[in-house]
């Protein structure tokens, strides 16, 4: 490379490239999966008579691959990348830190196996057993000791902002993982949850909003501050409201997991904290796009010509509306409309292809062609096809959710003038089944885009070393 | 002292300690190490020949 | 150079308490009061604990998955009574580890199914949606009327449940607890497996039947 003094340092790349291809591949996993429930709800008959190709047991297998597989994958790739670059210091933690990539993949192939076999908790987004929740705790521990000890030997005296994020993600999952996870076990294959009814909904709802929170958001944030500012070639819009932002969405976030239970059983005032919570988090989230997308400010030209900026920028976007949608959907009488229906799947859908996969998309074709010793990647085109093909996708995918998500709830309520109900349940499904069908072809799209990406990847990686230039961009 | 006067407390603790960290992190001392912190992660480069001067974050946000 | 870095190591040390307390907050807050409310850990008067076969029943609606199309939760909403029965309170989930309350509904609620449809009905569904409601999406379990149900860990279901619900069961006139098992019922748990008959026609009873009498079992605690 060139006159650089300071790349001496021999970082640890290898965890990172490691972790980098398999995020590319369990995304194809995770939402081919995806796209095969989205066809068993127009075409039952799919499920072939088998238990474990059915529809219910293939539904947390999806959820778990693009969470816990794609998701977490990417986060460990451009944490363990960060973390390095900006403590100028090689990974801590010796053999410990193969272990967090072979224990990560251990888990996700149980999950492959055990999830379609039915053996599950029923507690969403934590529905592997106990023995697999041990291995998950171990690894993640694991991954704390790596993350923080090389804080702790970092040879910068600050700490750039998006390891604050990302430290703050691997402590707090750490905390709601063990938390929402007490059983009591029956067998090595089935348990039941510690907690009783109620208080076991509060629980779930802790941790499952919390895993989108810190998870799905405060760790992908690390990942926009450092990849965004990068990508730009500019430093972050605000450093300071970078600093508000975090302190203001960790503290807040941890309170809305009650408004995935309003108008149930769970006591009124824990309802109404939960909700008074989830409408302040507006602010601190907003903090965080708009610092994101004002960092490309006087520098706008270069959403023309660089498609892997675009996927950041557009993933701000999404991020930007899934989170004044969810405070929308916290407030109590929307929620009546809005809950059970599939405006629920929309809303995640435009979270998590929208802001977690798309941030995650950029960031790895920033990543690769460093990883592997090239300018850029094998194609710049097929980034920018792809990036259609995903941002086409989840339009086509949330519109249909939205559309059948608030017909479902009209449904659900319409009562004639002698008071009763105007339609069946089962009128709402039929009612629904052209926008599973839209659903399905959005779902089709984002997996193409991911197969192009694989092959991007791995035409790059097979390419001779540094023969892949970066082009002169045409000012 | 009932719970009602417990959470009013703590509100106003909370919000006092929020008052503490905008204060602290929009105090004008702190500017330059911001910028620094913020420019760090182009110390590194080792193919860019582009930001060889340091660039302000903004001054009003 | 020392000095220095032993300051590094304190801002480590306050970023991971600050953090701690600025997540734990709201969790204490939120939780901690429920284990205590009397809302959350009573039983409604009426509620019973599940026999054995519905016991395994349930394990098979969670084994299956179907809480991931079906709630039960029926919410204070006009409509919704309407639709579904009354509305469901904490005290009918007391007993329940873990809640299968569900957050989508794919199909229709299932908290108060129970009586709504003869067993007859639930095996045709179960076996074959369409047949009886030809626009659903349900896909057919017909598995379930093909695997055996045994009775083996019906016994240690039962004493796992008595320990679990200890402080939350129902209390005779002293007030003293009384576990949701007695021993009788844990010495014979299941033992009427061998004499119920089989809605498939099967010898003995299958996953179909332990998850009907689950299903029938749902809701009757109010109605």
């Amino acid at each position: 490379m060139s006159q650089s003094n300071l790349t001496e340092i021999d970082y640890n790349y290898n965890v990172v490239r490691q972790f980098t291809v398999m995020t590319v591949i369990w995304g194809i996993v995770g939402t081919l999966v995806g796209v095969l429930i989205a066809a068993q709800l127009i075409w039952p008959a799919l499920n072939f008579d088998t238990p474990w190709l059915t529809y219910s047991r293939l539904r947390p297998l999806h959820t778990n691959a693009v969470i816990f597989a794609f998701g977490t994958s990417a986060l460990f790739a451009t944490s363990y990348y960060v973390v390095q670059r900006t403590c100028k210091t090689a990974l801590f933690g010796g053999k410990l830190v193969a272990f967090t990539f072979w224990g990560w993949q251990a888990v996700i192939l149980s999950a492959v196996v055990t999830l379609p076999l039915g053996l599950t908790s029923s507690k969403e987004y934590a529905e592997l057993e106990w023995p697999i929740d041990i291995l998950i705790a171990v690894v993640w521990i694991s991954y704390a000791i790596v993350f923080f000890g090389t804080l702790l030997k970092r040879k910068t005296s600050h700490i750039y902002v998006a390891n604050w994020f990302f430290g703050g993600f691997i402590i707090t999952v750490a905390v709601l993982h063990i938390g929402n996870s007490m059983v009591i076990p029956l067998t090595l294959t089935k348990s039941y949850s510690l907690y009783p009814g109620a208080i076991d909904a509060m629980m779930q709802w802790w941790y499952g909003h919390n895993a989108v929170g810190f998870l799905l958001t405060a760790g992908f944030l690390g990942m926009m501050y450092y990849f965004v500012p990068k990508q730009a070639e500019r430093p972050v819009y605000s450093y300071r409201l970078s600093i508000v932002h975090f302190w203001a969405l960790v503290s807040l976030y941890i309170w809305a997991g009650p408004h995935h239970l309003h108008y149930t059983a769970l006591p009124d005032w824990t309802q109404s904290v939960g909700m008074v919570m989830s409408i302040v988090l507006f602010l601190p989230s907003w903090g965080g796009m708009i610092n994101g997308i004002m960092t490309l400010s006087g520098a706008w030209h270069k959403l023309r010509h660089d498609p892997i900026l675009r996927f950041l920028i557009v993933s701000l976007s999404f991020y930007g509306m899934s989170t004044f949608e969810g405070p929308m959907m916290a407030i109590k009488s929307v929620n009546a409309l809005s809950h059970y229906t599939d405006w629920t799947v929309g809303h995640v859908h435009s979270g998590a292809l929208g802001w977690v996969a798309m941030v995650s998309i950029g960031a790895m074709y920033h990543l690769i062609p460093v990883l592997f010793n090239q300018g850029r990647m094998y194609s710049i085109k097929l980034i920018n096809v792809h990036f259609w093909l995903h941002t086409t996708g989840i339009v086509l995918y949330i519109v249909a959710m939205w559309i059948s998500g608030v017909m479902q709830g009209l449904m659900w309520r319409a009562v004639n003038t002698d008071g009763t109900l105007t339609y069946s349940f089962v009128e709402s499904l039929q009612a629904s089944y052209p926008f599973y069908f839209i659903r399905f072809v959005g779902g089709v799209l984002v997996v193409t885009g991911f197969l192009l990406m694989a092959y991007n990847m791995f035409k790059t990686i097979g390419a001779k070393d540094g023969s892949l230039k970066q082009e002169a961009i045409a000012a | 002292m009932d719970y009602g006067t417990l959470r009013g407390i703590f509100t106003v603790l909370i919000f006092v300690l929020f008052i503490i960290i905008v204060l602290w992190a929009y105090n004008k001392n702190r500017k330059s190490s911001f910028d620094e912190a913020a420019n760090s992660i182009f110390d590194d480069d080792n193919n860019d020949n582009v930001n060889k001067d340091k660039q302000e974050t903004n001054n009003n946000v | 150079m020392q000095n220095k870095h032993e300051k590094f190591e304190k801002h480590l040390g306050w970023f991971f308490t600050a953090t701690i307390a600025a997540i734990s907050i709201g969790g204490l807050v939120e939780i901690t009061p429920l284990f205590f409310q009397k809302e959350t850990t009573t039983p409604v008067e009426s509620l019973r604990p599940y026999t054995a076969l519905e016991m395994e029943g349930r394990d098979i609606y969670i084994r299956e998955g179907c809480n991931n199309c079906h709630s039960q939760m029926i919410r204070p909403l006009r409509a919704e009574t309407e639709r579904y029965g009354h509305y469901s309170v904490a005290g009918e989930s007391v007993w329940e580890h873990p809640f299968l309350w569900g957050s989508k509904r794919t199909g229709p609620d299932l908290a108060r199914v129970g009586g709504r449809y003869s067993d007859d009905w639930h095996y045709a569904h179960l076996m074959d949606p369409r047949s009886v409601v030809p626009q659903s999406n349900m896909p057919s379990y017909k598995w379930l009327a093909e695997t055996p149900v045994s009775n083996e860990l019906s016994a240690a279901k039962m004493e796992l449940f008595n320990g679990l619900t200890k402080n939350r069961s129902h209390k005779d006139e002293n007030g003293n607890p009384i576990p949701l098992y007695s021993s009788d019922d844990i010495a014979n748990a299941g033992s009427e497996f061998k004499t119920t008959k089989s809605i498939t026609g099967k010898e003995s009873l299958t996953e179909m039947d332990a998850l009907i009498a689950y299903l029938q079992s749902l809701g009757h605690a109010l109605k």
